[in-house]
C-alpha cells in the first residue's frame, strides 16, 4: 500500500511547550491523532486517483467474433482522445455548464436577498422563516428529485393539472426546459442552506458600523450592499465553490428524471457518462479517462473562482 | 403531521437569548417605515410557500391511495388511505423498508461518530502542534474537500472491486469516515477553544499530550463535536451515488437507495409506496435538523466565517 | 488511567486499520460451504412468482438451496450485475434478456457451462439455444420468448368504429381514423423506454441487425428492412396518429386505463402485466395477432429471457441444473407461465402445450388468447441474432428513441447513426466487422 510511505513526512518537529525529552511522546501523540484519518485519507482520495488515472491508459480488447476471453491492453492516450472527440462527452460538459452559469447565480442570488432581508431591521420572525428556508436540506437530495418528478410527471403533477384546466399547455420535461425543471430542484433543496451560511456571516458583522451608516443617512438598501454584503465575502466564495462542485457532479435529479422524461439519455450529464461507461459498456479505462478530465475541469475552475473571487476583494 | 410541525418551541428558545445580547432590539432602535416592513414580510412570505409546496404536497400525497392520486388536486386532501399507505411501506419485501432504515441510521450513525472522531483528531493536531509535512496535509484536505466526491466514485468501485470490498456494509462506511470538511472544521473549533495555556498547564501536571486531548480538548469542543457529528450523519444519510455504485445485496441498501429502487421499479403503479416511504424516512432527519438547529447554524457559521 | 485511555484510542485506530486490511483479503460472497453443508445457489431476476418456484425445488432439493433476490427490471439490474461480478461477487444465476447474452459473453462476465447441460438442448426451441450460445458454447438456459401480437379493447374499438387491422397499411388507416375523431387518443404509442419493440418491427420485416459472415460480423442496423419499419412509424409519428410514451414508468398504466391508447402490440409476457395493472378495464380487452406486412405471416419477438450462468459461480453444475429445472419442467412452467403467475411464454419446444393450459381468461372476455402466441411463436424469423456489444447498442437505441420523441432525431437516422457507432464500438474492442 501507498499508505506506508507517509510515515516519514508526518515526524513532528515539536515547537511549542515541550522539553526535549518530551519530543518523542509528542511526535507519538501526533502520529496517533493524524495517522487513523491520514491512512483512510490516502486510501479513499488517493489511490482511487492513481488506480483510474493508470485504468485511464488501458483498454479492454478481444478479436475475432468478440467471444473469447477479453484481455487488458495498453492503448496510451486513446481514452482522452475518445472523450474529447466524443460528442457525448461535449454535450454532457456543456449541460452541467449552463446549468452552473445560470442556476448557482440564482440560487445565490436568491439565497443572498433572503439573507440580508431576514438580518435587516424591517424583518419579524426571523428565527421561523429560518427554518422554513432550511427544510428543504432536510431531505436527501434523491428523495427531493423523485418528488418534484412526481410535481413534474405530466400524468400526476397538480401543475398541470392547473395548466390545463387554465388552457395552458404546461411541460416540464420537454428538451428545452428540462435542464431548469433540474436546476428548480437544486435550487429549492440548497437555497435555504446557502442563505444560512450567509446569514450567519451577516450576524457576525458588528452592529456599530451600521448605526454610523445610519447616521450618515445611508438607506437600508445602501447598508445592506455597501456595508454587509462586502464582509461577508469569504462566505460567498465558500457557497459559490460549494455549488460548483455540487453542479459538477450533478446526478441525482437527472438519473430520477430520465425515468420520466426523453429529453434526458443516458449520459445527459458527465457522472452518468462514467457510470454507463463503466456498468453498461464495460469500458472501464473509459470511465477512468472520463473521471480523471472531470477531477482536472473541477480543479481549474474551484481555483479559478477562488482567486477571482479574492482578487476583486483585495 | 406533528412530525414536521416547523417550530419547536424550545429549540428556538434556545438560541434566542444570545441573538439578543447580540444584536439590539430592533423596536427601539429603529423605526423602520411599515410600508417597507410590509413588503420584506411579503417577500420573505412568498419564499417560504415556494419553499413549502413540494412539502405540503407529500404531507397531502401520503394520504392517498393510487387511484385518489391520479383523481383528486394534488394540493387538497381526499379519501384518507394514510394507514394503508404506512401499511404497505412497511410490510412490502417483508419488511424490507425498516431493514433500508436502520441501515441508513448505521452507515450514518457508525460512520458519522468515526468521520467526527477521526476528523476532529486531526484537525486538533493540525491546529495546536507544528510538525515537517502539516502544510502538505492540509493542503491536501482542503483539495479533499475541493474535489467532487462523486467523480472519485467509479474509481474507487475499482479499487474496492480489486480488494473485494463491493457490495459489502465497508464499502459505504470506509469512504464515509474520510470527511476532509470534518478536519477543516475541527481544525477552526480546536484553533477558537482550546486555548494553549490549558495545554501548558496540563504538561506541568504532568498528563500526556493524549490525555491533554482526550479529557480537555474533546471536552472543550463538545459543542463542535455535535455540530461535526451532525453535519457527517446528514452527508452519509443523503447520499445516493456511492451506494448506488457500490451496493448490488438490497439488504445492504440506505432508505435513500431503497426507495429509488421502488421509484424505477416498473412493475405496477406504486406511486402511494414511493410518495409514502419518502416522507418515513425524511422523519427522523426533519425532527434532528429542527431540534438541533443551533448546532447547525455555528457550524455553518465557522466555515463561513474563516474559511 | 491515563495510559488506558491512550491505550484505548491507539487500539481504536489501529483496529479500524487492521479491519479494513482484513476485510481485503476476505474476498467476500463465497456461496458454498466447504465443510459439505447444501451448495447454496443464488438467483436474481424479475419474474413475477419466481419466489414459489424457488420455493419448491427447495423443498424437494434440500442439498441445492436457492437465495431468490428479484429486481425492478433490466435497466436496473445489468449495472448490479455487472458490477458484482467484476468484483467477484457475482453469484450464481442471474435472468437476462436474450439479446444481452452476447454482449455479457463478450464483456467475460458468463462462465461457459456447455459440460453441464447435458441433453437441455433438445428441451428448448433451437433459435433460443443459438442465441444462449454466441460462439458455439452455451452460457445459459433460455426461458422464455416474447412472440408478439396486439392486445386491444374491443370496447374502443366498437367505440371508434374500426375493424381490428390485419396489415400495417389497415393499422395505419385506423390510426388515422381514431386520431381524426379524438385527438386526446391514440390508436397505439411508440414506447421510447423500450428499445425491443423498434427492434422487433425491423425483425418481423426481414432485417437483420448481427449475422456472422465467415470470421467476422455483419451489421445491418440500417438496411432496407429495418429503414423500411423505421420510416413507417417515422409516418404515423409524424401525422400525430400516434404518439410517444414512456412504457416503463407507471403513469403508463394510468394511460392504459384512461383509454389513451385503444391498443399495445408486445410480446406475451405483457399479458401478466396489463391484467395486474389495468384491472379496472377487464373484460374489455382482447388480443389479435400483430399486424404483418402485406402478403407475408412473419411476426416477431421482443424481449424474451435467459438464465444465465456468471462467472464466479462455485457450483455451475448444480446452477445448470436448477435452471434447466426452472425453465423447462411442468411443475415450475405451471407457475412460470400462469396468466395470473409468471405469465411467461416459454422457451421450451412444446410451448403450445404448455401455455395453452387454462388461459380462457375474464380479462380478456373468456378469449383463448395463447393460440394467437403460439401462432405468432411459429411465424418469428429465427435466424436474428444480437451483437457481442448490443448492451451498448440497446443503451444508444433507448436514447435515440428519447431522440426522436423530443424531436432532435427521426428514425430512420437514429438507425443510421446507430449502425456507426454500433460498428465503432465493435472495432474498438478489435472485434472483425465486414464492410
Amino acid at each position: 500500500m501507498t499508505t506506508t510511505a507517509v510515515r516519514p513526512r508526518v515526524a513532528p518537529q515539536v515547537v511549542r511547550g515541550a522539553t526535549r525529552r518530551g519530543t518523542r511522546r509528542v511526535r507519538g501523540a501526533i502520529l496517533t491523532l493524524i495517522a487513523p484519518f491520514v491512512l483512510l485519507f490516502l486510501f479513499v482520495y488517493v489511490t482511487p486517483i492513481v488506480y483510474s488515472v493508470v485504468q485511464s491508459f488501458f483498454s479492454l480488447q478481444t478479436s475475432s467474433l468478440g467471444f473469447g476471453e477479453p484481455s487488458t491492453v495498453f492503448v496510451g492516450l486513446d481514452n482522452y482522445t475518445k472523450a474529447i472527440e466524443s460528442g457525448a462527452f461535449w454535450s454532457a460538459l456543456g449541460r452541467i455548464f449552463a446549468f452552473g452559469f445560470v442556476q448557482v447565480p440564482v440560487m445565490l442570488g436568491i439565497a443572498l436577498g433572503l439573507a440580508l432581508l431576514l438580518d435587516s431591521a424591517a424583518a419579524r420572525w426571523v428565527s421561523l422563516y429560518r427554518i422554513l428556508y432550511f427544510l428543504p436540506y432536510a431531505i436527501p437530495g434523491v428523495i427531493a428529485a423523485v418528488l418534484w418528478a412526481y410535481l413534474y410527471s405530466p400524468t400526476l403533477s397538480p401543475f398541470v393539472a392547473l395548466g390545463d384546466s387554465l388552457g395552458a399547455d404546461v411541460d416540464f420535461l420537454g428538451p428545452r426546459v428540462v435542464l431548469w425543471s433540474m436546476a428548480n430542484i437544486t435550487t429549492w433543496a440548497f437555497t435555504g442552506y446557502n442563505m444560512l451560511i450567509m446569514l450567519s456571516a451577516l450576524q457576525a458583522i458588528p452592529r456599530e458600523q451600521f448605526e454610523a451608516a445610519r447616521i450618515d443617512g445611508a438607506s437600508e438598501w445602501r447598508i445592506a450592499r455597501v456595508i454587509k454584503t462586502p464582509q461577508i465575502r469569504p462566505a460567498l466564495v465558500l457557497t459559490g465553490i460549494n455549488s460548483i462542485i455540487g453542479t459538477i457532479q450533478l446526478f441525482n435529479e437527472p438519473q430520477v428524471m430520465r425515468v420520466i422524461s426523453d429529453a434526458v439519455n443516458s449520459e445527459y450529464v458527465p457522472t452518468m457518462l462514467a457510470m454507463g461507461a463503466a456498468f453498461v459498456k464495460n469500458d472501464f479505462g473509459y470511465a477512468a479517462a472520463v473521471s480523471v478530465l472531470l477531477a482536472l475541469v473541477a480543479g481549474v475552475l474551484s481555483v479559478l473562482y477562488y482567486t477571482l473571487a479574492m482578487r476583486r476583494s483585495q | 403531521m406533528t412530525a414536521t410541525t416547523p417550530v419547536r418551541p424550545d429549540a428556538t428558545r434556545v438560541d434566542a437569548p444570545r441573538e439578543r445580547r447580540r444584536r439590539p432590539r430592533r423596536d427601539g432602535e429603529l423605526q423602520v417605515d411599515p410600508r417597507t416592513a410590509w413588503a420584506t414580510l411579503g417577500v420573505l412570505t412568498l419564499a417560504a410557500v415556494y419553499f413549502l409546496i413540494p412539502v405540503w404536497w407529500l404531507l397531502v400525497s401520503v394520504t392517498k391511495s393510487n387511484a385518489t392520486l391520479f383523481s383528486t388536486n394534488g394540493f387538497a386532501f381526499g379519501d384518507i388511505d394514510l394507514a394503508a399507505n404506512v401499511t404497505d411501506v412497511l410490510t412490502r419485501q417483508d419488511g424490507l423498508f425498516g431493514r433500508w432504515l436502520l441501515n441508513s441510521i448505521m452507515y450514518a450513525g457508525v460512520g458519522g461518530v468515526l468521520a467526527t472522531l477521526l476528523g476532529v483528531s486531526c484537525g486538533y493536531a493540525l491546529a495546536k502542534y507544528q510538525f515537517r509535512g502539516r502544510g502538505i496535509l492540509f493542503g491536501g484536505i482542503i483539495a479533499g474537500v475541493l474535489i467532487p466526491s462523486a467523480l472519485l466514485t467509479v474509481p474507487l468501485y475499482l479499487v474496492f472491486a480489486k480488494l473485494g470490498l463491493v457490495n459489502t456494509v465497508w464499502a459505504v462506511l470506509i469512504p464515509a469516515v474520510v470527511n476532509p470538511f470534518a478536519v477543516y472544521l475541527g481544525r477552526i473549533y480546536a484553533a477558537a477553544s482550546m486555548p494553549d495555556e490549558l495545554m501548558e498547564a496540563g504538561r506541568l501536571d504532568g498528563a500526556g499530550e493524549l490525555r491533554i486531548y482526550w479529557t480537555i480538548a474533546l471536552r472543550l469542543m463538545s459543542p463542535a463535536l455535535v455540530t461535526v457529528l451532525l453535519f457527517s450523519f446528514v452527508s452519509i444519510w443523503n447520499n445516493f451515488f456511492l451506494p448506488l455504485i457500490m451496493l448490488s445485496d438490497q439488504d445492504l441498501y440506505p432508505v435513500t437507495l431503497g426507495i429509488y429502487n421502488w421509484y424505477t421499479q416498473t412493475r405496477e403503479a406504486n406511486y402511494n409506496v414511493v410518495i409514502t416511504g419518502s416522507l418515513l424516512s425524511v422523519i427522523p432527519l426533519v425532527v434532528a435538523f429542527l431540534s438541533l438547529q443551533r448546532f447547525w447554524r455555528s457550524g455553518l457559521t465557522a466555515g463561513a466565517v474563516k474559511s | 488511567m491515563k495510559t488506558a485511555r491512550t491505550a484505548a484510542a491507539a487500539l481504536a485506530a489501529t483496529a479500524m486499520v487492521t479491519a479494513l486490511g482484513a476485510c481485503g483479503t476476505d474476498s467476500g460472497g463465497g456461496s458454498s460451504d466447504p465443510a459439505g453443508g447444501p451448495v447454496e445457489i443464488s438467483y436474481t431476476g424479475w419474474v413475477p412468482s419466481a419466489e414459489e418456484v424457488v420455493d419448491v425445488w427447495n423443498e424437494a432439493n434440500p442439498d441445492v438451496q436457492v437465495r431468490y433476490s428479484p429486481v425492478a427490471n433490466g435497466q436496473e439490474a445489468y449495472p448490479k450485475i455487472r458490477s458484482s461480478v467484476q468484483a467477484g461477487d457475482g453469484g450464481c444465476l442471474a435472468q437476462l434478456t436474450l439479446d444481452q447474452v452476447s454482449s455479457f459473453v463478450a464483456d467475460g462476465m458468463l462462465l461457459d457451462v456447455s459440460e453441464y447441460v447435458g441433453d437441455a438442448e433438445d428441451l428448448f426451441l433451437d433459435w433460443t439455444w443459438a442465441q444462449v450460445s454466441p460462439g458455439g458454447a452455451t452460457y445459459a438456459i433460455p426461458q422464455d420468448t416474447g412472440p408478439m401480437a396486439m392486445y386491444y379493447r374491443a370496447d374502443l374499438f366498437d367505440q371508434f368504429g374500426i375493424d381490428v387491422p390485419t396489415t400495417w397499411d389497415e393499422f395505419a388507416t385506423a390510426a388515422e381514423t381514431v386520431h381524426a375523431a379524438d385527438p386526446s387518443k391514440t390508436l397505439t404509442y411508440l414506447a421510447t423506454d423500450d428499445a425491443s419493440t423498434i427492434a422487433a418491427y425491423a425483425w418481423q420485416r426481414g432485417a437483420q441487425w448481427f449475422e456472422i459472415d465467415g470470421e467476422a460480423w455483419q451489421v445491418g442496423i440500417d438496411d432496407d428492412a429495418s429503414v423500411e419499419a423505421a420510416e413507417y412509424w417515422q409516418g404515423l409519428l409524424d401525422s400525430g396518429a400516434i404518439a410517444t410514451t414512456k412504457r416503463w414508468d407507471p403513469g403508463f398504466y394510468a394511460e392504459l386505463n384512461q383509454g389513451t391508447y385503444l391498443a399495445m402490440i408486445g410480446g406475451a409476457w405483457n399479458t401478466a402485466l396489463i391484467e395486474e395493472n389495468v384491472a379496472e378495464t377487464s373484460g374489455s380487452w382482447r388480443v389479435a395477432p400483430m399486424p404483418t406486412v402485406d402478403g407475408s405471416d412473419a411476426t416477431a419477438n421482443s424481449g424474451g429471457s435467459a438464465v444465465a450462468v456468471l462467472k464466479g459461480c462455485e457450483n455451475p453444475e448444480a446452477a445448470v441444473e436448477f435452471a434447466t429445472w426452472l425453465n423447462s419442467s411442468d411443475e415450475s412452467l405451471a407457475v412460470l407461465t400462469a396468466p395470473d403467475g409468471g405469465g411467461l411464454y416459454p422457451a421450451v419446444k412444446d410451448a403450445p402445450e404448455v401455455a395453452a393450459a387454462d388461459q380462457e381468461l375474464e380479462f380478456f372476455g373468456g378469449q383463448d388468447i395463447a393460440e394467437v402466441f403460439d401462432a405468432s411463436a411459429q411465424n418469428v424469423n429465427t435466424d436474428w441474432a444480437w451483437g457481442p456489444t448490443y448492451s451498448t447498442t440497446d443503451t444508444g437505441l433507448t436514447d435515440g428513441l428519447a431522440s426522436v420523441a423530443t424531436g432532435g432525431s427521426t428514425l430512420p437516422d437514429m438507425l443510421a447513426g446507430l449502425q456507426e457507432t454500433t460498428v465503432a464500438a465493435m472495432q474498438d474492442r478489435g472485434i472483425a466487422v465486414a464492410d
